[in-house]
């Protein structure tokens, strides 16, 4: 995966990002850490497209998201949200097979089959017909990892994807995302969960008051060249205990 | 002591039934209905045309007003305005000023004669902003991170529609639209004022004919009573379903 971002600056009432920069290539998993209100999930929002920068460029995997198609983009990578943002109407299989039919052009039985399929990757095959008020939160989480990946996409965003469950349903989420390590999909991801970080990235971004205090390889953490990064990892483990 | 909810609503009832009582014994003894079930079949008719007048402007305000809540949400600043000032004329007339422009202005300027047509057309535009605000309630409570949803999957306009929002709003927009359906027969008296045959207009000339006033407004009264009670209670029904 390739990740380049030219003077990046975001800014509501106060500025959330200010002017990062970055360049890296060749890693499958890629986590952005930090403290609360960091701008980590502002980043990855701007990464996906779903927001623009106030100035600057992100180019992921060649594709300019600024200047480029974003439709194109969008079609070729996959996001999770914190909150599962599944469509409450719909059963969980119509959830996906919705979007496959009717965005992706694929038939109604293919749409169905592959839905299924993803569900049942995500461990979800008793719960297909149910709509996500009927099934734990971290079911349909799963749910939404499901929907990401249907669509088989380059790279699947997710953002924090965890923070609305409790320590069992995060738990939950998080291992089902650890087994799609080897599926050779790319992830880039904001969480808390340092643990799971620790397993299943293999590059962090750290982010602290806007700015990128320091990055690498996932080995750094047992390493931090900065205060800040030391300092952030002493700091008591959260909710998953995997 | 604990009275359980339904004595106690039964006792609420009771109080309003006794009052009604009350003041029915007082003029009792001037009451006659002879006159009112010798004329049943005319008044069932104004009740059938009120009904059914109602209905149908229901069904129609629902779709002009579904028309303008569509033109509330476009991106068109035209569009949106032209809406915008639709709704502002239109809550800001009363029904009977309303009628009267569309009978005697709007009706002659397009040639209309027809009075129950010009009635029906006065409900519509009457109903139609009160309808819109249904819809745009509805379409408020779907949480905006569906959208992101649906823009990030690039969801077409009619595809959003057809699939993702109506299906969501229907259920928030019943109870209001029968709220509405109960505006728009009482409503109907109104029509009463340009001579058009529905349960206010023909009880009121049965009463001019028998000078039975009292007995004929009791029973509108009524009529309008059995019909919008049912109504509102169906409509809070729906709501807690």
């Amino acid at each position: 995966m390739n990740i380049e971002l030219r003077d990046i600056h975001k800014a509501y009432d106060k500025t959330v990002l200010n002017n990062i920069s970055l360049k890296l290539d060749g890693f499958n998993t890629v986590a952005i850490i930090g403290k609360s209100g960091c701008g980590k999930s502002t980043l990855l929002r701007l990464m996906t497209g779903i927001e623009e920068p106030d100035h600057g460029s992100i180019t992921i995997n060649g594709y300019n998201v600024e200047t480029g198609s974003r439709r194109e983009y969008h079609n070729n990578i996959g996001i999770v949200f914190q909150q599962h943002n599944l469509f409450p109407h719909l059963s969980l299989l119509r959830n996906i097979s919705l979007i496959l039919e009717k965005t992706r052009g694929l038939s109604s039985s293919d749409a169905e089959q592959r839905a299924i399929a993803q569900l049942t990757q995500l461990q979800l095959e008793d719960q297909i017909y149910k709509k996500p008020a009927f099934v734990s939160g971290g079911q349909a989480q799963r749910a939404s990892i499901a929907r990401a990946l249907s669509t088989d996409p380059e790279i699947v965003f997710m953002d924090e994807p965890t923070a609305a469950l409790d320590p069992i349903l995060t738990n939950e989420v998080l291992e089902a995302v650890l087994n799609l390590k080897s599926s050779g999909t790319k992830f880039i991801f904001v969480t808390h969960e340092l643990d799971f970080v620790r397993k299943f990235a293999e590059y962090i971004i750290f982010l602290d008051d806007g700015v990128i205090k320091e990055h690498g390889p996932v080995e750094t953490l047992k390493n931090p060249a900065t205060e800040k990064l030391e300092q952030f990892l002493l700091r008591p483990p959260l909710k998953a205990v995997i | 002591m604990k009275v359980s909810r339904s004595v106690q609503t039964a006792l609420a009832l009771f109080v309003f039934l006794g009052l009604a009582l009350f003041i029915i014994s007082r003029v009792a003894d001037v009451l006659d209905f002879n006159v009112i079930l010798e004329n049943r079949y005319r008044l069932l008719k104004g009740a059938g045309l009120t009904v059914g007048l109602s209905l149908i402007s229901v069904f129609s305000s629902m779709i002009l007003g579904f028309i303008i809540f569509l033109m509330t949400e476009s991106r068109i600043h035209f569009i949106n305005a032209l809406s915008k000032i639709y709704k502002e004329i239109i809550m800001g007339t009363p029904l009977l000023v309303l009628v009267f422009v569309v009978v005697y202005i709007i009706g002659d300027a397009l040639g209309i004669r027809n009075k129950v047509l010009l009635g029906f057309l006065s409900l519509t535009l009457y109903m139609s902003p009160y309808m819109t605000n249904v819809f745009d309630g509805a379409y408020k409570s779907i949480d905006e991170n569906q959208f992101t949803v649906m823009n990030f999957y690039g969801f077409s306009l009619l595809q959003r529609y057809r699939y993702i929002i109506i299906p969501q709003m229907i259920r928030p927009v019943i109870p209001g639209l029968i709220n509405n359906l109960s505006g728009i027969i009482k409503g109907t008296s109104i029509l009463s004022t340009i001579a058009i045959g529905e349960i206010f207009y023909t009880t009121q000339v049965l009463s001019n004919q028998t000078y039975r006033y009292i007995e004929g407004y009791f029973l509108l009264w009524m009529v309008y009573l059995m019909i919008t009670i049912p109504l509102s209670q169906l409509a809070k029904k729906l709501e807690t379903i």
